[in-house]
């Protein structure tokens, strides 16, 4: 039987970098890859593995759902460098997140053996499948299993969003009769072997990170064990790689000047759930009352998005005043010099989030954040010393909330050191290091 | 007319027909050339529903006293004998040493082919005649009118002529429908006509009729004739058809509708068609096709929209449904479909449980079990066996379990069924590929909870000899019980038929890890040593798709002097119902109540006694 050995980490905090005397091998695991996709999860996971190897030896495993670049019988292989390997799944069920490929289990297992890490650290289950941390366990009886936290997936069906299916309200628990009222289709009872399933295998991962506080929780109140969790941010470039070229052709304006617009940035992925509607009312608010001393200046891509969504998307931004650009999707290396373009950074999202990139590229930025005050976003921007929160959703707040910052521009305060600092590889270190 | 050929007897081998009864072992007093005769024309009356002859005989020594008289018939196969109805009468065309015969065999227009000599019997002598080169065919309706115009013309007045003249004047069945000229009198119309395997048919309609008007319906199939008793029926309410057709007649009585099953009535291959006899000698015809469904779609379309409570309940389910669904079942279960067996991982040398899982619908129970047996070292003891009954679903499962063993390495055995057959039978042929001392029959929807469950059932069997079978504690997923062991309770709205009831069912389980003892337990997880499931013959097959055999084995059991038991201290989650598939509701309801009716004869009640109060036909 497989050994299942609950230690209770201390917190981050408590331990001192230098834990890690004999540096951990580490295999770091994402669903994706930097090259794949641009997801803060798979961003995260591949931060931490480059800076890791700076002075651990790691390993980095990717994956690519994609048959176009699949090399015809080679399960795991490596495209990019000797130290990344790619896995290109198979069936899956994302239901339970259950590896269903069959090829799967005997090509990790394979891997496991040849690299032999002391600790294998999965950003995400999906396209691994659940089963994975117990494919470690048997392979390698002493390799400790660290798996990071991101969205709710294993709490909510609903892309791990916990926000209602139909009208997108937040949600604030699963039950199985909630989760069954989102998904008529599927069974109260379904959602209980969902739990039981995802359960067995959570069960054997030693060490769970939850980037914020509030993610956390959920996943204490779901039923995770509170030892078994620390609360760790992603590790995260401390700068950006910026292009010359850009980074200099943009103006940059450190603090607003009276009578200059207020420049209000977007960044990052463009949907519902990312509240850019939220963004749209106040716009046409604003427009509605002639002010066109607020602009919101969008960067990001849509292009993902449901084809609904997309026309919906379109047809605002034509009936959107000129207090609305729209500049299309950027390079992550482009996003330092793009948000020194803007005054405040807003973060509209109507869902809970978790730990968005986002806010750590902006807080990295010292630029104010505008956000909605529920979840991972009012846990990482104090209101009033990172910059503001408004309620979720409510248009009328931001609005009220802008002008108020046009009118008092002193009210800007520059995010402190100390919010800016985020995440450092040594807290990772010391995690590992502090594991038996 | 022209003397019979000699009679040349010809070994008596078998009979022709069902009709005709078997001959006798000892030698046949033949008259041969003593007493000679022939047969002028004979042939198959249609309305009569028989062969109706004439010709000539020996004059007997004496009048015939009875009314009834015994035929040998013989063809190129053998010889047969039969009741007849015959009528002699005085032919001027010959010399009085002979006589005129004109008689009438009830039966199939199948049974005389190659006809070479008939003979009636009196006294034990045999008067013969024989097929001559001049002996006529005639087809109805002029066979039966040259046979009225002589017993008009000749032959003297007698019950038996009196009821030939009757048979005579009936037209047959056509093909045509004529059942429209009794409409006056009776509107009837059967919706279905299912055939129940080789042992009846079941017959599903509705009748409207004058009062007193109707004196039989007959189900005719080939050479097979039988009637149709209403009395013996199942009423049902069709209010539908007191609104489209009855009130414009007059009718209204809303328990038109009715179920009959009639035994022995089909001959496969046959034309069948109803008779339906009026008082006043009127006659209609009306061909009825058979259902081609055969199994479970003829056993749902038989209890499609049957909706009956109380004591109807027993009516229905003893004269009707009970033998009805019985023979379709029988004959499903006697073919055996082809199972393949497919491996995974190697076998264990000495497996301590053999843990049989039917799968139906839904075969990713597997993986949710497999994925919690690989928490428990399942693989390391017991004798995993799937038995997938749903052959729809033999490649998804395929790719599954090859997918389940790459993730869990626990080595396990699928056996796919050729066809869908039902609980009992799936469990069945798990326990004869089960190869431990003990079996698990184990449903696909439970989830053990408690730690080394199985090894747990196994000791609990092990320590107490009295325990013929165990099962754990089953929950909800709320938590609250599933199973604490079965209750027996009467239903009054169903005959006050013995149902089965969960104890405590719903409620939050006490702390008490103590072994339970109930009067049965589910099949949903129960243990049992293999030899006594075995020689018990498993999970009880009369059942269908699955009800109650839990309970008869417990049954069983109890009649050897074995207790049934819930071990509190093991638990288990059991999500109820879900692989199997929901019917809708009033059809898996009478399902139910088939199985309860099984349930209740072999182990309660024996049906209430029939009244005889059959009218005659």
């Amino acid at each position: 039987m497989a050994r299942v050995t609950v230690k209770k980490a201390g917190t981050v905090s408590a331990l001192p970098a230098s834990a890690a005397q004999h540096a951990p091998r580490v295999l770091i695991a994402s669903h994706s890859h930097p090259m794949v996709s641009n997801g803060g999860a798979e961003i995260a996971a591949f931060e931490l593995f480059k800076a890791l190897g700076v002075d651990h030896e790691a390993w980095f495993l990717g994956c690519q759902r994609d048959t176009k670049n699949h090399k015809a019988g080679a399960t795991i292989s490596q495209p990019f460098s000797d130290r990344e390997y790619m896995y290109s799944p198979g069936a899956f069920d994302w239901f339970k997140f259950a590896n269903q490929d069959p090829k799967f289990p005997a090509a990790f297992r394979e891997l496991l053996l040849k690299l032999k890490p002391d600790v294998v650290h999965f950003h995400h289950y999906l396209n691994f499948g659940v089963e994975a941390f117990l494919h470690v366990r048997e392979t390698l009886p002493d390799a400790r299993i660290v798996l990071t936290l991101h969205e709710y997936l294993a709490i909510c069906h609903h892309y791990g969003q916990m926000v209602t299916r139909e009208r997108h309200a937040l949600c604030h628990e699963a039950t199985l009769s909630r989760c069954a009222k989102c998904f008529t289709d599927i069974a109260p009872t379904d959602f209980f072997l969902r739990k039981r399933y995802i359960e067995r295998f959570f069960d054997v991962v030693d060490q769970f990170v939850a980037p914020s506080a509030f993610l956390a929780q959920r996943y204490v109140d779901w039923g995770l064990p509170r030892d078994k969790i620390t609360v760790l941010d992603n590790v995260m470039a401390t700068q950006a790689v910026s292009s010359p070229s850009t980074a200099k052709a943009l103006p940059i304006k450190a603090m607003p000047i009276e009578d200059a617009p207020l420049r209000v940035g977007f960044f990052g992925q463009i949907s519902v759930l990312k509240g850019i509607n939220v963004l749209f009312d106040a716009a046409a608010m604003l427009a509605e009352r002639k002010n066109h001393q607020i602009v919101f200046e969008i960067y990001g891509d849509y292009s993902g998005q449901p084809p609904e969504f997309q026309k919906d998307f379109l047809e605002r931004l034509e009936r959107a005043g000129r207090n609305v650009k729209f500049h299309g999707p950027y390079e992550r290396e482009r996003v330092d010099a793009l948000m020194q373009a803007v005054d405040v950074v807003l973060v509209p999202s109507v869902w809970w989030e978790n730990s968005p990139v986002v806010i750590q590229e902006a807080l990295r930025n010292q630029k104010p954040i505008i956000c909605s005050d529920i979840g991972g976003m009012a846990e990482k921007v104090r209101d009033g010393v990172d910059g503001f929160h408004f309620p979720v959703g409510n248009a009328v707040s931001l609005t009220a909330r802008l002008k108020h910052v046009l009118a008092h521009p002193e009210a800007l305060l520059v995010p402190s050191a100390e919010s800016t600092k985020g995440a450092a590889v040594a807290d990772y270190r010391a995690l590992y290091g502090a594991m038996p | 007319m022209k003397k019979g050929r000699v009679f040349q007897p010809v070994a008596a081998s078998e009979a022709s027909e069902r009709t005709f009864s078997r001959p006798d072992d000892g030698p046949i007093l033949v008259s041969g050339g003593v007493a000679p005769g022939a047969i002028d024309f004979f042939g198959y009356a249609m309305g009569a529903g028989g062969w109706l002859f004439l010709g000539w005989v020996t004059r007997p020594f004496r009048a015939a006293t009875s009314s009834s008289f015994e035929m040998v018939i013989r063809t190129a196969k053998g010889q047969a004998r039969a009741q007849a109805t015959v009528v002699f009468y005085e032919r001027k065309d010959l010399d009085p040493s002979r006589v005129g015969v004109i008689a009438f065999v009830e039966g199939s227009r199948r049974a005389m082919s190659g006809l070479t000599h008939l003979a009636v019997s009196l006294e034990g002598v045999l008067y013969g005649a024989d097929i001559t080169h001049t002996t006529e065919r005639p087809t109805d309706p002029d066979l039966s009118e040259r046979v009225r115009r002589v017993l008009v013309e000749y032959a003297t007045d007698s019950p038996n002529r009196k009821h030939l003249l009757s048979l005579t004047s009936r037209r047959g069945f056509s093909g045509e429908d004529t059942l429209g000229s009794l409409q006056d009198a009776v509107l009837l119309e059967i919706d279905e006509t299912i055939p129940c395997a080789d042992v009846g048919v079941l017959l599903k309609g509705w009748i409207l009729s004058v009062p007193d008007a109707v004196h039989a319906i007959r189900l005719h199939s080939g050479p097979k004739v039988t009637v149709l008793h209403l009395e013996d029926a199942v009423k049902i309410l069709r209010a539908d058809v007191l609104t489209a057709v009855g009130r414009a007649h007059g009718f209204s009585d809303p328990r038109c509708g009715f179920a009959a099953f009639i035994p022995n009535a089909i001959s496969a291959g046959d034309t069948t068609y109803l008779e339906v006899e009026l008082k006043n000698g009127e006659v209609g015809f009306r061909e009825v096709r058979l259902s081609p469904s055969v199994g479970l779609d003829a056993i749902r379309s038989l209890l499609d929209g049957i909706d009956h409570r109380y004591e109807d309940v027993d009516l229905a389910f003893d004269r009707v449904f009970g033998p009805a669904v019985s023979a379709i079942n029988d004959a499903r279960l006697a073919l055996k479909p082809a199972t393949q067996e497919m491996t995974y991982g190697d076998a264990l040398a000495q497996p301590a449980v053999s843990v049989i899982v039917p799968l139906y619908g839904r075969i990713d129970f597997l993986e949710y079990q497999m994925a919690i047996f690989s928490k428990d070292a399942m693989g390391e003891t017991a004798d995993l066996i799937y038995v997938l009954d749903d052959p729809r679903l033999i490649r998804d499962l395929r790719a599954l379990a090859d997918s389940v063993y790459e993730r869990f390495k626990i080595p396990f055995r699928i056996i796919l069924n050729g066809a869908n057959l039902g609980y009992a039978p799936a469990n069945n042929i798990g326990l004869a590929a089960a190869r431990a001392p003990l079996v698990c029959f184990l449903n696909s929807d439970v989830l053990p909870i408690s730690e080394r469950w199985l090894e747990r059932l196994a000791d609990t069997l092990k320590a107490n000899p009295k325990l013929g079978v165990v099962g754990p504690r089953l929950l909800f997923e709320d938590g609250s019980i599933q199973h604490e062991g079965l209750v027996y309770r009467p239903i009054p709205e169903f005959a006050g038929w013995t149902f089965i009831d969960h104890d405590n069912k719903g409620r939050r389980p006490e702390s008490s890890v103590a072994v339970r003892m109930a009067p049965a337990i589910t099949g949903a997880c129960m243990l049992m040593r293999r030899t006594l499931a075995v020689e018990l013959g498993g999970f009880d097959e009369s059942y269908v798709i699955g009800d109650f055999e839990d309970s008869d084995l417990c049954q069983k059991l109890a009649a050897r002097g074995l207790l049934s038991a819930v071990d509190c201290g093991i638990e288990a989650h059991h999500l109820e119902r879900q692989s199997q598939s929901m019917d809708a509701s009033l059809l898996r309801m009478n399902i139910t109540l088939y199985n309860a009716w099984i349930h209740q004869r072999r182990w309660f009640s024996k049906p209430r006694a029939v009244s005889a109060r059959r009218a005659s036909v």
